[in-house]
């Protein structure tokens, strides 16, 4: 008999399996072949991390190639709008993250409004880019300022995008939700689009330092 | 109970935890990057820095840790090798000079 079983029959002492006394725990089995989601998306994690992967070798190749041009490039972003983007997705993550936590417990009321928060750090996202990108144009920086900035404005454009399809995607599974609404024993399309969102996310952590904060 | 099937707990409590270390991560780094006056050191600990988050995220948010591991080798090695790359970029950009074309 599985602990799992047990558990449900009542036949098992929790103290026996070392489980917190915090009743909003989840239980997870350590199993070695259980993807979250589904292994499409995972096939697509991985295609986009290597698309950014060779972004960023791009980037240091050209800076290795243009030394003087990547030393002054970083000082004339808006390192605050890149921080506060970073505070943002951070925050986006943890609230998908709490909305599968609440799925998992079959609180779909609670995993709607996290999936509404997150769509809400989306548009927050998007939003303070949109008003860095505006500063760089009142200070004359676009596109073909310079090698820095055509990578930088590719690099952060290309992640905006991935921003929108991530928005698109959490904004299709809270739509579902309403009309066929998961529970703890189906939600792969929803944690799908989590793991998704988490990608997003990851890039991002490693986006700001390399053109913000690293020189 | 079986080495097989181990049961983890997830909190919420846990969940809120990462969240507030990734935020302080994320501010240590912005203060470390323009304080520190070694600018080797700092970019060291902003590549550390990454590294952990990147874990964090990997086995906390999304819950790796306790899931496919070879998905997780996957991801994790990907936030290793990476900020070593960045470490070297910046510390030994000679070393990338080799894959530039020169017109």
């Amino acid at each position: 008999m599985s602990n799992q079983t047990a558990l449900n029959l009542g036949q098992v002492d929790t103290h026996q399996l070392n489980i917190e006394a915090d009743t909003d725990n989840v239980i997870q089995d350590k199993t070695d072949d259980k993807v979250p989601g589904n292994i499409a998306v995972w096939i697509l994690i991985y295609a986009e991390l290597t698309e950014f992967g060779l972004f960023f070798a791009i980037f240091l190749i050209a800076k290795a190639a243009n030394p003087i041009i990547f030393a002054e490039g970083p000082a004339q972003l808006h390192t605050s709008s890149g921080a506060i983007n970073t505070l943002i997705l951070l925050t986006s993550s943890f609230f998908v993250a709490r909305a599968i936590h609440a799925i998992k417990r079959d609180e779909l009321k609670t995993c709607q409004r996290w999936l509404w928060l997150t769509l809400f750090a989306g548009t927050a996202y998007l939003g303070t880019k949109t008003w860095e990108y505006s500063i760089n144009a009142d200070n004359g920086i676009n596109g073909t300022t310079d090698l820095f900035f055509t990578i930088y404005y590719y690099l952060t454009f290309n992640h905006l995008l991935h921003v929108m399809m991530g928005m698109c995607t959490i904004g299709w599974v809270l739509a579902r939700s309403y009309i066929f609404p998961y529970t703890k024993d189906d939600h792969e399309g929803l944690e799908s689009a989590a793991c998704y969102w988490h990608m997003v996310d990851l890039v991002w952590i490693m986006i700001f330092p390399l053109l913000y904060v690293l020189r | 109970m079986s080495q097989d099937n181990q049961n983890k707990m997830l909190s919420r409590r846990k969940i809120n935890a990462v969240w507030v270390i990734l935020i302080s991560l994320t501010l240590t780094s912005v203060f470390v990057a323009e304080r520190t006056p070694e600018a080797a050191l700092s970019i060291i600990a902003v590549c550390f820095i990454i590294a952990i988050k990147g874990q964090l995220v990997i086995d906390k948010l999304i819950g790796l840790r306790f899931e496919n591991q070879k998905i997780r080798a996957v991801m994790l090695s990907y936030f290793y090798i990476l900020p070593v790359l960045f470490i070297i970029g910046f510390l030994f950009p000679e070393a990338f000079l080799v894959f530039a074309i020169n017109p």
